[in-house]
């Protein structure tokens, strides 16, 4: 049996709790960041430049002396909040498409996949290259187009259930009883998406911080000196060397923050 | 036939609005490509001379039937980033088959790596193993390929020493150190599909384990292992074909940030600094050949499909 | 052909399910034998244990599911107690299993010939030719005709009851001693269920294979069986030989089984009293009554204005969803030129299998198919009574599970018609909903759960509340008992002829399952492949079919005795 645990009588699998305790780790250092840092993020300190890990910086200093705790901190609340305003984008878009599409089928529905096989067909990573190679780098910049990229996954997944629950009596039902398409589409039938919609947002959040990690670490995201996890690294790819430390912090952070969110998702597959 | 014959339209299709859309996208950049490729000194006429060279002044629609006659035989254009006169397609040209190498050996760990273990993971179903496993590729997916690439570089360089960082090699001059050198980055690029891969690989066995065919197979008197291969195996992997056929375009935009990592002089890295030094006839050029490459193997991996699923031959 | 061999002998079988901590009884305590070349069937509503009982017998319970007590002998062994490799072994050549749904139970991607050579060459050794022609025998055998291309075709390419003909072949290939046949013609139309089961019992007479039959439907065992158990709730009420058991029942579980068998005109006997034709018939006679025309033309009809609905000449069409980009849009035309009507307070059933068009008739009817030539004219008038809106026809659907929206609470489901279609006020809308919930027989109490925390028979009470709800004068309904036990289906039939009499509804039946009707309607109408073949009062139909289908109709409903 897979492990479950007990909880006030109901059970749970044990990935599942793991994963509720480490999102809420991961979100209580970021949102402790929005109010306090240890030190100020941004304070140089020639002094202490690339010190290791001690009781003083947890986790040591980066190449301009600034505590790097504070850094992820900071960082990881910025890109948290990229990463909720690109699944928010994608997924608001997303599903009105999605639903119009799947609900009214015809040509546009026909041409309007077309588009969207030939968008998925492509690297997000690419398509979000092109997008900031056309309209420049910076954290607005790619909010917008990460957000449009990830359109297409949330329309194609909303659009497939609703293919298959119009045909449900359910909704006949709600026809003969005189509601309008709009109705029948967000209010019958919306809610019925939700399990498939709810870890999609889970799992769109994951990607959007992994692709924000990218494109920042490629020097094409948020720019300085505003901290993100992904620009931190690629700042410390050149000190791995000699500061090896400076790449752990974030790394761990991402790697923490999206393996919360998986075990999470997961769970709830299972449940 | 139909059904090949949709496809082929599609296809065909497909790459020509791929064409449209990525040579309309850089024409509405603002700046202007002429200064851009000479310089702030140059003169008016200067700028003039190089517009009417190359066909700035012409409509759009002209441009890109030139722009597209030359693309089909490779030729792209200049580049701009470097001092001297180069042709884009030749710089392509040369950063083509790192990219390829690292593509093709990810994928080949991918495959080789993803599907005894998946097979493994299913049989293993609700065991103590399963639910490590199943933590090991949750922790896997999470981390990204660069940070990977980094711990790699800082494990197996740095500290183990069994290969030196930075240290890559033309194929052409030493094959055998290219290879020793190209699979640790190919590691960093494979690991994450990796477990991806066995995750949907062994939800698409546990799927079908389910399902009624199964206990039919069952009441025959067959063996377990003969149901898994004979049975069940064929059919849960055919979803895991158009899987692995998305994976490729995860590949590439995974191998455009390892080779950043490991310096590898590769497309990803010249798309990226073709990007910042504005570099438009590169940019164009190695979006057109990704997104071609990946829209052409979609194709040929729904042609597979039709061959391999008699419901789908039914058209 | 009955040798009185024990091939097969349960004892004291005790099955149960681990739920948490507590094992739950599935089986418990059974015992029964199987003799050589017998057919014994299984009856018993869902949750009787009956399919976990052949699951037992063929050693393929699931992982979750533990045997407690007791002994399977089977040719003096014990099946629970041998080792797996034997009864492996023994699985496809002595026991062999015919399933229910005969489309998820073969293998997609394997042709049918791949699938039931199989189980040849699992449990036998011959030349590779001659697999291939043992097989397309054995399909031949099973009254497929091209046998030869059966053997090359997939599943998905065959009908219904072809697939399931092609699985008994499987079955019977290698000559088990005993099949076990679960519910093998529920999913099936009930022309080819008789059919089906006739070929069942043609290989049993052939081969003197002892046949295990399970079903929920009393008339199934009855055709075929030699003997009967019925099963509740894990344990054996009662088992005797056919015949006996349900001209005689002595449970009082069977007796309820019987009686709730909608069975016309008739006491619990299911099979017809010749006698009682006979007078029924003179009697009608005699009176001067002649039999009326099949169908009744709407313009003789004087009093026009007790017409609710009038159809006439209509054509329905039905169009693939999703209309391609190139190419054109396929449209079949399901009904063709249609004409009847309806007088209020009738109530009418319109039967037909599947593919008689009948569900495209009634979409049409209602509204859900705007895709007709000809008239359908609705009167409904102005309601008496309190309310005073115009009400649309309404629908109640077949599937109980899919008709109810699962993430509403059963207040919301109920409050919406009432929501888009009146103009009272929340305070008189809750009114309305508690009155009608009482009316269909639940409580105010299950206005706060969710369809899937209500039973089958549950969830179509509030169906039907629905669709009274707004008051109609017309309902259509749409197989509305069809997926419900035999029980529940006497009392939801009980609750629809009520609401008739108090509302003064007039209903449109529409079903495949004649037994149905003879109990609920005034005039029945067949359909056959989208016309009217016949069309009269029911009981004149019963007694004097007149089309040929009607009569095959009747006679697969085992309501009329068949050779």
């Amino acid at each position: 049996m897979k492990k479950m645990v007990k909880i006030k009588g109901k059970t749970y699998h044990l990935n599942y709790i793991l994963g509720l305790v480490i999102t809420s780790l991961v979100l209580l250092i970021v949102i402790i960041g929005f109010f306090y840092t240890p030190y100020d993020p941004n304070t140089m300190n020639a002094a202490l430049k690339n010190s290791p890990p001690s009781l003083m910086h947890p986790f040591g200093t980066d190449n301009f002396g600034r505590d790097i705790l504070s850094r992820v901190m900071v960082g990881a609340g910025t890109t948290y909040v990229i990463a909720v305003s690109i699944v928010l984008i994608g997924a608001f878009f997303g599903t009105v498409v999605g639903a119009l599409t799947g609900y009214f089928g015809g040509w546009l529905d026909e041409v309007i996949m077309r588009f969207n096989d030939v968008l998925t067909a492509i690297p997000s990573i690419l398509l979000a290259l092109v997008f900031v190679s056309i309209f420049g780098t910076g954290t607005y910049n790619i909010i917008f187009a990460l957000g449009i990229l990830f359109v297409p996954s949330y329309a194609r997944v909303v659009r497939s259930e609703f293919i298959v629950l119009r045909e449900r009596d359910f909704v006949n039902n709600a026809k003969l009883m005189g509601a309008g398409s709009l109705r029948i589409m967000f209010i019958h039938i919306l809610p019925n998406t939700r399990n498939v919609l709810i870890p999609a947002l889970l799992i769109g959040f994951n990607n959007a911080v992994l692709a924000e990690a990218g494109l920042s670490y490629l020097g094409l995201g948020v720019q300085p000196p505003q901290a993100s996890l992904g620009r931190m690294l690629s700042e410390a790819q050149s000190y791995l060397l000699d500061s090896p430390w400076y790449a752990l912090a974030p790394g761990l952070m991402i790697i923490l923050t999206v393996l919360g969110f998986s075990l999470i998702s997961g769970g709830m597959g299972n449940d | 036939m139909k059904y090949t014959l949709k496809k082929s339209v599609t296809l065909i299709v497909s790459l020509l609005i791929t064409s449209v859309l990525t040579f309309t996208a850089f024409q509405i950049i603002p700046g202007d490509s002429a200064l851009n490729a000479l310089g702030m000194d140059a003169t008016e006429e200067q700028l003039e001379r190089y517009r009417e060279e190359m066909g700035l002044n012409k409509s759009l629609p002209v441009r890109y039937i030139n722009w597209l006659k030359g693309a089909l035989k490779g030729d792209f254009g200049y580049s701009t980033q470097y001092q001297m006169q180069m042709k884009a397609g030749t710089l392509i040209k040369e950063r083509l088959i790192v990219t390829i190498w690292l593509a093709v050996m990810s994928f080949l760990l991918i495959v080789v790596i993803s599907i005894p273990l998946g097979i493994f993971s299913a049989g293993k179903k609700n065991g103590i193993l399963d639910s490590f496993i199943t933590l090991i590729t949750q922790f896997f997916m999470s981390v990204p390929p660069f940070f990977l690439g980094m711990l790699i570089t800082l494990i197996f360089g740095i500290i183990l020493k069994w290969f030196t960082p930075g240290s890559y090699i033309n194929p052409g001059e030493n094959f055998g150190q290219f290879l020793r050198f190209m699979i640790f980055p190919a590691i960093a690029v494979a690991v994450p599909k990796i477990a991806m891969t066995v995750k949907f690989l062994r939800s698409s066995l546990l799927r079908e384990m389910e399902l009624d065919y199964v206990r039919t197979a069952k009441s025959k008197g067959m063996t377990k292992a003969r149901i898994l291969i004979r049975h069940i195996l064929k059919n849960a992997l055919i979803p895991v074909i158009t899987f692995l056929a998305m994976m490729l375009a995860d590949i590439l935009a995974g191998a455009i940030l390892v080779e950043q990592v490991f310096n590898l002089p590769g497309l990803g890295r010249l798309l990226v600094s073709s990007i910042s030094n504005r570099d438009y006839a590169v940019v164009q050029a190695i979006i057109l050949y990704i997104v071609s490459v990946v829209i052409i193997i979609n194709f040929l991996v729904d042609l597979i499909y039709q061959w391999i699923d008699p419901r789908v031959k039914r058209d | 052909m009955t040798n009185y061999e024990t091939l097969l002998s349960v004892e004291n079988l005790s099955v149960g399910v681990s739920d948490k901590r507590k094992i739950n009884t599935v089986i418990d305590n059974i015992s029964f034998e199987v003799k050589k070349g017998e057919i014994i069937g299984i009856v018993g509503e869902s949750g009787s244990g009956k399919t976990m009982t052949a699951l037992s017998v063929i050693g393929l319970l699931p992982p979750s599911v533990k045997i407690l007590s007791g002994k399977v002998n089977f040719h003096g062994k014990n099946l629970l107690t041998i080792e797996d490799k034997e009864f492996r072994r023994l699985r496809g050549s002595e026991i062999s299993m015919v399933f229910q749904d005969s489309m998820t139970s073969f293998n997609p991607l394997l042709t049918i010939g791949a699938q039931v050579e199989e189980m040849l060459r699992l449990h036998s050794k011959y030349e590779k030719e001659e697999y291939k022609a043992l097989t397309i025998e054995a399909l031949a055998e099973v009254g497929l005709s091209k046998p030869q291309e059966i053997y090359q075709k997939y599943p998905h390419q065959l009908s219904g009851g072809m697939r399931q003909r092609a699985m008994i072949a499987m079955a019977m290939i290698t000559r088990p001693k005993l099949v076990i046949a679960d519910e093998p013609t529920t999913a099936l139309d009930v022309t080819t269920q008789s059919k089906i089961l006739g070929l069942l019992k043609k290989m049993n007479e052939k081969h003197g294979t002892s046949i295990i039959l399970i079903s929920h439907d009393l008339r199934v065992i009855q055709s075929i069986c030699d003997r009967a158990i019925v099963m509740k709730d894990g344990k054996i009420v009662e088992a005797g030989p056919t015949q006996e058991l349900f001209s005689d029942p002595e449970n009082e579980y069977t007796k309820k089984l019987l009686a709730a068998i909608p069975v016309p005109f008739s006491k619990n006997s299911i099979m017809s009293n010749d006698i009682q034709n006979e007078i029924f018939i003179r009697n009608l006679e005699r009176s001067g009554n002649t039999l009326k025309k099949d169908i009744p033309d709407p313009a003789e009809q004087k009093n026009r204005q007790d017409d609710i609905l009038m159809i006439k000449n209509l054509n329905v069409f039905y169009s693939e969803n999703g209309k391609r980009l190139l190419g054109k849009r396929s449209r079949k035309q399901v009904i063709h030129n249609m004409t009847f009507s309806v007088k209020q307070g009738e109530t009418l059933g319109i039967v037909g299998e599947s593919g008689s068009g009948k569900s495209t008739l009634a979409k049409a009817i209602v509204g859900l198919n705007k895709e007709i030539e000809g008239i359908i004219n609705i009167n409904d008038g102005a309601t008496e009574g309190l309310v005073s809106f115009l009400s649309k026809p309404q629908m109640v659907f077949q599937d109980p599970y899919g008709s109810l929206n699962p993430t509403k609470k059963i207040g919301w489901i109920l409050e919406e018609p009432l929501k888009l279609q009146t103009k009272l006020k929340k305070k008189e809308r809750l009114a309305k909903v508690n009155e009608i919930i009482r009316e269909v027989g639940l409580s105010t109490e299950h206005l706060k759960r969710y369809p899937s925390q209500l039973s089958g028979g549950q969830r179509q009470r509030v169906a039907i509340a629905a669709a009274l709800i707004v008051n109609p004068k017309l309902v259509i309904l749409d197989e509305p008992v069809s997926s419900l036990d035999v029980t529940i289906q006497a009392q939801i039939l009980r609750l629809l002829k009520d609401l008739q009499k108090k509302y003064n509804l007039t209903y449109v039946f529409i079903s495949h399952d004649l037994n149905v009707f003879f109990q609920i309607c005034d005039r029945v109408c067949v359909i056959y492949q989208g016309e009217i073949v016949e069309m009269k009062e029911a009981k004149e139909l019963f007694f004097r079919p007149d089309h040929e289908y009607t009569k095959e109709l009747l006679k697969s409903a085992m309501l009329i005795k068949g050779d």
